[in-house]
C-alpha cells in the first residue's frame, strides 16, 4: 500500500448500511489515518415516478417534491455511527446522482478499499444474494471489495452440495 | 372519409404522446374534432350529443381531482404517508401491505388519478424515510393506481365511460366487481411480495414521531360523497353532481382556513383535460362511424361465455397498450354495450389491468419516452416489465374468469 492514507468508501444503501458502517470502521482502525468516504446515490424510483404520471394524458402535471433530504439523514446517520465507531477516521458523505452502479463504479476509481452490502436472497449464500447493480460494481469496481452481509450470514449448510457428475466427488 | 378522420385520430393521439413543447393534448384535439364535423364525417348533431354524452363523465372527474388536491391540501395524504411509515415499525413486508391497503382505497375511492399524482410521491417518501429499498413500494403504489381501479364506477374515467354503456346502478357494477378486484389485486400481492421478496426482508428503521392528525372533516366528506354516489344513482342522478358538491364544500373550507385560495384551485379543474377528451371523443367517434366500429365488430366476440370475455378483456387491453386507456374504451365500449353489461365489464378489465404492461400508460408512450429522454431508463423499464409480464396475464385472466363467475351466479348468466 503506497499511500499514506488508507481511502475507504462506503456505499450507504438503505437496509445495508449499518453493516457497511461497521464493517468499514474493522477497515480503519485507529493509528491507522485513514479517509473514508460514505457515498448515497438514489435509486431511479424518481424517473419511474414521473413516467408513471407521464401516462396520464392531459391531466396537469406538477412537480412532485419528493422528500430529498432522505438521503442527506441517512448519510449523517452513518456518518455519526462511523465516528462513533472509527474516531479518528477523517470522514466525508456525498450524494451522487446518475445510474447508481455507474456512479459508485466510478468512485472506486480514487479509493483503496468499497465496502458494499448483498442486498439480493439472504436466506441462503449464493450469487443471487447480490443483485443486479451490486453485481455491476463488484465486477467493475478497480479497488478491492468488501462484501458485507447485512445481518449475521446464513449457514453453510444453504450451499448447495457437490453435483453428483462431479468428478471429484 | 374513414382516411380522414382515421389519419386525424392518429395525429391527434401522436400529438398526445409527443406534446411538442408541452403544449396540451387539447391543442390538437379541438381542432381535429372540428374538422371531422366540417368534412362531413361526423354531424353537428352527432358530434353534439357525443360531447353531451362524454360531459358528465369529465365533470366527475373535474370534480373527483379538485376532491383529491384538496384532501392533499388538508394533509390527508401526510397522515396516510406518516401512518404507513409507523404501521411499517421499520419492516418492508408490513410497508408493502400497509402500501396495498392505502393505494387500493384510495384508487377505488378518489380515482387512479390521485393514486398516481398523490399517494405515490408519498409512497416513495415514505419507504425512503423507513429506509427500506423504494422500489417494491413504488411498483405496488404505480400498479394498484391501474389494476385497483376496477371497484368503483368512479375509480377510473373508463369506468365512467362504461358505466353509461353499461346501463348498471353504482352498486350492481361494484357488486360484480369487488371480487375480481379483490382477486387482481391478491395476483399483484403475491407476485410482488414473491419477486421482491429479499428486498423486503432488509431491516429498515420504526418511525414513531407523527405529526399528522387525521384530517377528520375531508374523510368525512368523501365518506359521505361515496354514499352519495349510490343515493344519487339510484335516483338517476349524475355522480358528477355528487362530486362536485363535495368538491365545493371541501374547497369553501379550504379557503375559509386559507389552505388555498380561489386562484390555486383553477388548475385543479384540469381545463385543457376535459376539452381533450371531449375532442377525443369526437373524432374516434368519427371512426367508429366511418367504418372502424363495422370492423372491429366483426372481430368482437359474442355471447357472455368465458372465452368471449376473455376474447374482450384482451382486445381491450391490446388496444389500450397499443395507444391509451381512454381511445381503448372510446372505441371498444360501443360494441361492447351492444353485447351486454358482463362483456362492457370484461373490456374495463382489460384497458384498466391492461396498461400495466408498460407502466407508462401504452407502448406509444413507453416508445416516444425512451426516444425523447437520454437519461438511462433501461433497467427500470426492463424491471418494470419483467413486473408487468408476471402480473398482467394472470390478472386479466383471473379477474374475468372472477368476473364470470359473479355474473353468472348475480345474473344467471344473462
Amino acid at each position: 500500500m503506497g499511500e499514506s492514507r488508507r481511502r475507504v468508501l462506503v456505499w450507504v444503501e438503505p437496509g445495508t448500511w449499518e453493516a457497511c458502517v461497521h464493517a468499514a470502521a474493522d477497515l480503519v482502525p485507529a493509528g491507522v489515518g485513514a479517509q473514508v468516504l460514505l457515498l448515497y446515490v438514489p435509486d431511479d424510483s424518481d424517473d419511474l415516478l414521473s413516467d408513471a404520471q407521464a401516462g396520464l394524458w392531459g391531466r396537469r402535471r406538477r412537480p412532485q417534491p419528493v422528500a430529498s433530504d432522505a438521503g442527506a439523514e441517512l448519510l449523517a446517520d452513518a456518518q455519526a455511527l462511523l465516528h462513533d465507531l472509527a474516531g479518528d477516521a477523517v470522514i466525508s458523505t456525498q450524494q451522487g446522482s446518475g445510474p447508481v452502479e455507474r456512479v459508485v463504479t466510478a468512485a472506486t476509481e480514487n479509493a483503496d478499499y468499497l465496502v458494499l452490502g448483498r442486498q439480493g436472497d439472504l436466506s441462503r449464500r449464493g450469487p443471487s444474494s447480490i443483485v443486479r447493480h451490486t453485481r455491476f460494481v463488484v465486477d467493475h469496481a478497480r479497488c478491492r471489495v468488501v462484501i458485507v452481509w447485512p445481518d449475521a450470514a446464513p449457514s453453510a449448510g444453504t450451499i448447495p452440495p457437490l453435483p453428483k457428475e462431479d468428478p471429484r466427488r | 372519409m374513414l382516411v380522414v378522420s382515421g389519419s386525424l385520430l392518429i395525429l391527434v393521439l401522436a400529438f398526445a404522446v409527443i406534446r411538442p413543447r408541452g403544449l396540451p393534448e387539447a391543442v390538437a384535439a379541438v381542432p381535429a374534432a372540428i374538422v371531422v364535423v366540417v368534412v362531413g364525417a361526423l354531424s353537428g348533431h352527432e358530434a353534439l350529443s357525443e360531447i353531451t354524452q362524454l360531459l358528465p363523465v369529465v365533470l366527475f372527474l373535474a370534480a373527483i381531482l379538485v376532491v383529491g388536491d384538496l384532501c392533499e391540501a388538508a394533509g390527508v395524504f401526510r397522515w396516510a404517508g406518516e401512518q404507513m411509515g409507523r404501521g411499517s415499525r421499520g419492516s418492508g413486508k408490513r410497508l408493502l401491505l400497509l402500501v396495498f391497503v392505502a393505494a387500493s382505497v384510495v384508487t377505488a375511492v378518489l380515482s387512479l388519478d390521485a393514486t398516481v399524482v398523490l399517494l405515490t410521491p408519498v409512497v416513495l417518501a415514505t419507504a425512503r424515510a423507513v429506509r427500506v429499498p423504494a422500489k417494491p413500494h413504488l411498483y405496488a403504489s404505480a400498479h394498484l393506481a391501474n389494476s385497483a381501479s376496477l371497484l368503483l364506477p368512479v375509480s377510473n374515467l373508463t369506468n365512467l365511460l362504461a358505466l353509461h354503456a353499461s346501463k348498471l346502478s353504482f352498486l350492481q357494477f361494484a357488486l360484480l366487481m369487488v371480487v375480481p378486484w379483490l382477486v387482481v389485486i391478491g395476483i399483484e400481492y403475491g407476485v410482488l411480495r414473491w419477486r421482491f421478496g429479499s428486498e423486503l426482508t432488509l431491516r429498515g428503521r420504526p418511525l414513531t414521531t407523527t405529526s399528522t392528525r387525521l384530517p377528520v372533516f375531508p374523510a368525512v366528506v368523501v365518506g359521505v360523497m361515496l354514499v352519495g354516489f349510490v343515493v344519487a344513482s339510484s335516483l338517476g342522478v349524475e355522480s358528477a353532481w355528487v362530486a362536485g358538491g363535495a368538491a365545493v364544500v371541501l374547497a369553501v373550507r379550504a379557503v375559509v382556513r386559507k389552505e388555498v385560495t380561489v386562484r390555486s384551485l383553477v388548475p385543479s379543474l384540469n381545463i385543457p383535460f376535459i376539452t381533450f377528451v371531449l375532442g377525443l371523443g369526437v373524432v374516434v367517434m368519427a371512426v367508429v362511424q366511418g367504418g372502424l366500429g363495422a370492423f372491429l365488430g366483426r372481430l368482437a366476440p359474442t355471447g357472455n361465455g368465458l372465452v368471449s370475455l376473455l376474447l374482450w378483456a384482451a382486445l381491450g387491453a391490446v388496444l389500450a397498450n397499443l395507444v391509451n386507456n381512454l381511445p381503448a374504451v372510446l372505441l371498444l365500449l360501443p360494441l361492447a354495450a351492444v353485447v351486454g353489461p358482463v362483456a362492457v365489464l370484461a373490456v374495463l378489465i382489460g384497458v384498466n389491468v391492461g396498461p400495466n404492461l408498460t407502466y407508462v400508460g401504452s407502448l406509444a408512450t413507453l416508445l416516444w419516452r425512451r426516444i425523447a429522454s437520454d437519461n438511462d431508463h433501461e433497467i427500470a423499464i426492463g424491471e418494470f416489465t419483467i413486473l408487468g409480464l408476471l402480473t398482467t396475464p394472470a390478472s386479466l385472466v383471473a379477474g374475468v374468469t372472477a368476473l364470470w363467475a359473479v355474473s353468472t351466479v348475480l345474473l344467471g348468466g344473462a
